[in-house]
Parts: C-alpha cells; structure tokens; sequence
C-alpha cells in the first residue's frame, strides 16, 4: 500500500489523496501584459521530470486542504510533504 | 420550531420507525439520530477570535490533529487547522446555537454552518469493533493507536467518514456519515461483520 504524508494528518493511504499536478508554478502577476506564448507556457507546459519532482497533493479524503509533496516520478518513492506556504526544499533522497 | 415526532432519521427506513440498531458476533451497531452537527471555521492564529470562541462557548478548540474533546453536552472536533466540528444532543441545541450566533455574527472573520440534516453518526460498540472497521479502513484503529478522544477523517467502503474513538476499555467508535450514504455503509458493516473471524467470539 502506498502511503502519503499529510502535512497536517500524518501517514494516510493513497486512495485518501488526489493529485494537482506540478508544484510552485507562479501565476503571472499581470496576465493581460503576456504574449499567447508566454500564457501558455504559464498553463500549459510542465517540465515533466524524470526524477524527484514538487507535486501539489490534496487529502481529499481526509482534512480537505493542500499541500506540497516531493515524488520521484520513477519509483513512486515520495519525499518530504510540506505546507504550500513552506518554501520549495532540495530534492529528496 | 419542529416536532421531535416528526423527524425522520436518515437510517429509519430500515428499522420503519425505531432508532436502527443491530447486534452481531459481539459488536453492537446502534444510530444517534437527531444530534446537531455545526461546521465552525475560523484562523486558530486570530486570538480574538479564538477567545471570543471560548468565552461564548466555554472551551477552546482543540489545536492538534485528529483529536476530539468534550465539554458538558458538546463535543468539538478538529477538521482541518481552521475548521472543527461540533456535535450536541438535541435537548442542548438552543443554547449552542445561541452561542454560535453570537460568535459569527461578531466583526472576526468566522462562520458557523448547521450541518445536522447531512449527517448521521453510526455507533459501533463492541471488542472487535475496531476489527470490523479495519475491513475497511486503512488506518490503524487499534487502541493504541486509535486512543480515546483521537477522532480521523478517512474513507471507509468508499464513503467519507469521521471516526471518534469514544472510549478505550469497551471499544466504541463513532462513525459520522453523509446521510445518503449511511445506509449503504449501515448494509456494509453488517455485510462486513459476517465474515468468519467475527463468529468466534
């Protein structure tokens, strides 16, 4: 069973979780300023790493808030979980 | 004001007009019907509002994760770092709902949601009560772990649940479910409690 780490709830199972995607993707502050390209770029592309990546997760099943987690796009290993107000940490191990 | 008579359970329709409540191998499945459930929200970090909260109501809310305390007739829980649940028996709801009218309706930025007619609680009583709703839960609901006054937020058979662990020696967990999926969860645990190792007791 693959479990994750809420920030707030501690170890619960995957089924309790849905994922949001990449992580620390910044909306453009002025977006009526952007070019197509650069808008698009901003919904659209994703880096898709191979490798430890910054997702955003939400204890769907559980507190009902979101947060950060580090998983290896590989092996599915996840890494530090943190609160989305936290800074981005290294990469995991 | 509405007739105690004339109010209707979500899990009544299989019991006609008693409350449910079933026994098997031990465990003692029983509903608690027409309790008021109150959805509080508020920034744990807003002192004023956190001592307006237990000035009105006569206990702080619990900080921590995945605990429950009571006080009196209430019964508050923590949901999430800024919303708790508090649960009182129908003969209490005036004065709490007196209390929290007071506390929304001030200038902090709160808000109280009567939630009463979306849920129900489900009484599980019994030694292997915790076994049963292990079938189904992933969390460790042994009572060391599981101790009294812990409550979790999980998914039990596919529905949404809270668990409280209401007590350690004769296990009792109290399971909040949404009323249209209390009955499918109600069929599920007695489902659930026929399997062979619950006939040993």
């Amino acid at each position: 069973m693959l479990l994750i780490r809420c920030p707030w709830c501690g170890l619960r199972e995957q089924a309790e979780f849905s994922c949001g995607g990449e992580a620390h993707i910044v909306r453009p502050l002025k977006p009526d300023e952007l070019t197509d390209e650069q808008w698009a770029d901003y919904l659209f592309m994703r880096d898709n790493t191979k490798g430890w990546q910054t997702e955003q997760w939400v204890h769907s099943g559980g507190c009902r808030r979101w947060f950060n987690a580090q998983r290896d796009t590989v092996t599915y290993k996840f890494g530090i979980s943190y609160k989305h107000t936290d800074p981005k940490p290294e990469d995991g191990d | 004001m509405f007739e105690m008579a004339a109010m209707r359970s979500p899990l009544n329709s299989l019991h006609g007009e008693d409350v449910p409540h079933v026994e098997f191998n031990g465990i003692t499945l029983t509903e608690l019907p027409f309790l008021r459930h109150y959805n509080v929200r508020f920034q744990p970090d807003d002192q004023q509002a956190s001592s307006r909260f237990r000035q009105l109501l006569g206990f702080d809310a619990p900080q921590g994760p995945n605990i429950f305390v009571v006080h009196e007739d209430n019964l508050c829980a923590w949901l999430g770092p800024d919303e708790w649940l508090i649960v009182t028996p129908f003969h209490a709801k005036d004065s709490l709902d007196y209390a929290l009218n007071e506390f929304a309706y001030g200038d902090d930025f709160v808000t109280r949601v009567d939630i009463s007619a979306a849920q129900t609680i489900i009484r599980a009583t019994g030694p292997k009560a915790a076994d049963l709703l292990g079938r189904g839960v992933s969390y460790d609901l042994h009572p060391r772990n599981f101790q009294a006054g812990s409550c979790i937020q999980t998914v039990l058979a596919r529905a949404s649940v809270t668990l409280f662990a209401q007590s350690a020696a004769a296990v009792t967990i109290d399971i909040v479910v949404r009323r249209s999926f209390a009955e499918h969860l109600w069929n599920w645990l007695v489902d659930a409690g026929q399997e062979s190792e619950f006939h040993s007791l």
